[in-house]
């Protein structure tokens, strides 16, 4: 109960000081790159355990079915700064920036949803029930956000669209990963998701 | 199936159901006398919200509801800037409504300014969509959503020109109603590099959105597009000023729609609404913002329609 009621003291500390672009993080294509054995930018099993133990955490206590959109928002501004935990020690690493500027850096610029579908139920399996459900649910709620500023917004370009869609897709991929079992996240591809481009053609910066 | 099937069949589903009311219904609503104003009639755009959008559409029709009378709609402005950012003349949120009523008056829709707000405002300036900067904005600055237009200047970040909520959104979040365009969009005659968005039309292509339009290339090739018959299927979004040619989408042997208000192409490339697409309009402000002319909203007519529709 303890660690409950710090948790969600901590998600509404979150939630007030984050720059509150919630289910927005680019660097979550760059979770799914990493966890392949040949991954340029090599995370000890250690460091992909307190990820995961992190991401459950946040999502078992998350809000229920009638939480609202501004709720899943804080969850995802924690589950961003787990993930930006994750590659912290590595940000600034010259393999990290060499992934960054090479052709091996791709991005989601679709995510299919059969393919989605079959990744939660996965995690489902391996992952305790209310994570598991909450994870759906921020999912979509990511989905939704992203469906929505498509169909209504104007951007100077089909390129400044995608790089605004991928940093959606690439937070939910980034997510979802984490709670996969190791041996099934070494097996992983971004096109496990849906549809990635090079991060150049992306126009990604950062 | 296609755009055409899909609508046709959804169309005869929706008659079968709604005939046998229409002619007792309309004769009491629309007596000889009556003004020639007819008026009958968030989640996300989900494929559940296009197929009530379409049945709505579909109820109209089959209830021979016609939008004729002009609606007049007030334009609240809320200017966003950061010290000399973002501030705006009053020359060109004139020019910016001039625009808006060219193109929107074979819809009989005339926007007249009603308010002009200054809010100096770092992280309302370069908010994004679905940030909390958004909600704090829109929940401070919005004012009488249901009666009128808020149309926030602002420069948000992510390559974004403007954004909009569509009308259908607006009984779940009435209070984040309306439109938020780029402040270096609007008309400027008199700016010293040309911007190839810099005429007005990201103020119309949202307002597009708030009265119930999608992109042309909603969808891409798949039925049922962006929900109008007469805008060809269109592959992705233009880029720049294209020349028009075929549609890459199957089957579809018009052109793609670049000189769309409702596509990317730069502000000079934009030139036109389809007849349908201004049928849209209507339909949709009259049903959706029904608030918007107080004889749509004591509408019996329009009370039934909704009662047969939700």
């Amino acid at each position: 109960m303890k660690q409950r009621l710090v948790l969600l003291a901590c998600l509404a500390l979150g939630f007030s000081a984050s720059p509150a672009l919630a289910f927005k993080n680019i660097a979550g294509c760059d979770i799914v790159a990493f966890a392949a054995p040949s991954s340029p930018v090599p995370i000890a099993a250690e460091r992909w355990q307190a990820y995961r133990n992190q991401a459950e955490t946040i999502l078992a206590a998350a809000p229920g079915a009638d939480a609202t959109l501004t709720e899943w928002r804080a969850v995802a501004n924690e589950l961003i700064e787990a993930q930006e935990r994750l590659l912290a020690a590595d940000k600034t690493s010259e393999a990290y920036q060499d992934y960054l500027a090479g052709d091996r850096c791709r991005v989601l610029s679709k995510l299919d949803s059969g393919a989605v579908e079959t990744l939660l139920d996965e995690v489902a399996q391996s992952t305790p029930e209310q994570a598991a459900t909450a994870l759906r649910r921020i999912t979509e709620a990511a989905r939704t956000q992203i469906d929505r500023i498509e169909r209504s917004a104007r951007f100077r370009s089909g390129q400044d669209k995608t790089l605004f869609a991928a940093h959606y897709y690439c937070f939910v991929a980034g997510v979802i990963v984490a709670l996969l079992p190791p041996e099934r996240q070494q097996k992983i591809t971004l096109e496990s998701f849906g549809n990635a481009v090079g991060c150049k053609e992306a126009g990604r910066k950062e | 199936m296609n755009r055409r099937q899909f609508l046709m069949s959804s169309a005869c589903t929706c008659l079968a159901t709604a005939t046998a009311k229409v002619d007792a219904l309309f004769a009491q609503e629309a007596p000889a006398t009556a003004p020639k104003l007819y008026r009958c009639g968030t989640p996300p755009p989900t494929p559940a919200a296009k197929i009530q959008a379409n049945r709505v559409i579909t109820a109209l029709r089959s209830y021979r509801v016609n939008f004729r009378g002009k609606t007049v709609i007030p334009i609240r402005f809320h200017i966003i800037h950061q010290g000399t950012q973002g501030y705006l003349p009053d020359r060109q949120l004139k020019a910016q409504v001039a625009l808006l009523n060219r193109t929107y008056a074979p819809a009989s829709i005339e926007f007249k300014i009603a308010d002009v707000n200054l809010h100096e405002n770092q992280s309302w300036f370069t908010h994004e969509p679905g940030s909390d900067a958004e909600i704090e904005m829109k929940t401070t600055l919005g004012t009488d959503t249901a009666g009128s237009l808020n149309m926030y200047t602002a420069e948000p970040g992510g390559g974004l020109l403007g954004y909009a909520t569509f009308p259908w959104w607006y009984a779940d979040t009435p209070q984040l109603d309306g439109v938020v365009i780029h402040h270096a969009s609007l008309p400027d005659a008199s700016r010293a590099q040309p911007w190839p968005y810099d005429l007005g039309m990201t103020a119309v292509h949202e307002v597009g959105h708030w009265a119930g339009l999608y992109h042309t290339f909603q969808g891409g090739c798949d039925a049922p597009g962006d929900d109008v018959v007469d805008t060809a299927y269109e592959q992705n979004a233009a880029t720049g000023c294209p020349l028009r040619q075929p549609s890459a989408c199957p089957g579809e042997t018009r052109f793609d729609p670049v000189e769309n208000y409702m596509d990317y192409s730069d502000d000079a490339c934009m030139k036109q609404f389809t007849p349908l697409q201004y049928q849209r309009i209507k339909d949709m402000v009259g049903y959706y913002r029904y608030q918007l002319s107080p004889q749509t909203s004591r509408s019996a007519l329009l009370a039934q329609i909704r009662k047969s529709i939700e």
